[in-house]
């Protein structure tokens, strides 16, 4: 088990370049960084490693205090889309380098168009209607290709 | 699976798997962003330089506005401003 000192050392970065991702304001960022990290320390001996990898059980902390802060300073649609998944607890979900590189592999086996649209969705998070401006395709034919590419997707994740 | 899709792709700007990150870069390579998101430090800054420029922009109109009084009151012309 890392000590607090080498978790900060090793998560830092990790940690506030996410949340600066997130967060437009430096200031805020710096002070969620903070605030997780306290948090961290104050949880540190809850973590169970059967449960998570650590950087899992970090990353879930981060964003949920990323989902905090919005609901606590702006209105509730506000929160990215990405980050919006309430129900969700690490426990039913595999996040881990991995599970990474399974989708990478998966992504790669798509045709193109059905590739741009899923990274165009929910790494860049544009709906379906802007994705379609951006490939020059009907609003029809992206919700259509959408739907095509997150069954090729089921069948491999 | 939406929403699977969504965490794997958040988690991805927690801690980057290469692989995908190629794979991102490659779409991001295809379809650049339009407009570019200005953090608050360079809007503030933006705001400033706007400032700067309007005060610049009246400095000069005043200036040019008084050189021309200078030259009509040479001249012998008085105008209205030049009076004032």
């Amino acid at each position: 088990m890392l000590t607090k000192e080498e978790i900060y050392t090793q998560y830092r970065d990790k940690v506030f370049g996410y949340v600066r991702n997130h967060v437009n304001s430096p200031e805020d960022a710096e002070d969620i960084t903070s605030d997780i990290f306290v948090k961290i320390y104050s949880k540190l001996d809850t973590y169970d490693e059967t449960k998570a990898s650590l950087s899992t059980w970090i990353y879930s902390m981060t964003s949920n205090t990323v989902i905090d802060f919005y609901r606590t300073n702006h209105v509730h649609s506000e929160i990215p889309e990405d980050l919006s998944d309430e129900g969700s607890t690490i426990e039913d979900e595999i996040l881990n380098n991995e599970s990474l590189e399974l989708l990478a592999d998966a992504l790669g086996k798509l045709p193109q168009e059905l590739m741009d649209i899923i990274v165009l969705r929910y790494y860049k998070g544009l709906t379906l209607q802007d994705i379609a401006v951006k490939m020059n395709l009907s609003y029809g034919v992206a919700k259509l290709r959408h739907r095509e590419a997150l069954g090729k997707l089921r069948e491999m994740l | 699976m939406e929403n699977k899709l969504a965490r794997l792709f958040d988690y991805q700007k927690f801690s980057p798997n290469d692989k995908l990150a190629s794979i991102i870069a490659d779409v991001e390579s295809r379809y650049p962003s339009d407009i570019e998101v200005l953090s608050d430090d360079e809007l503030g800054m933006l705001n400033a330089a706007g400032s700067v420029d309007a005060l610049m922009k009246r400095t000069a109109e005043k200036d040019s506005k008084n050189s021309k009084n200078a030259i009509r009151s040479k001249n012998g012309v008085h105008s209205k401003n030049a009076l004032t």
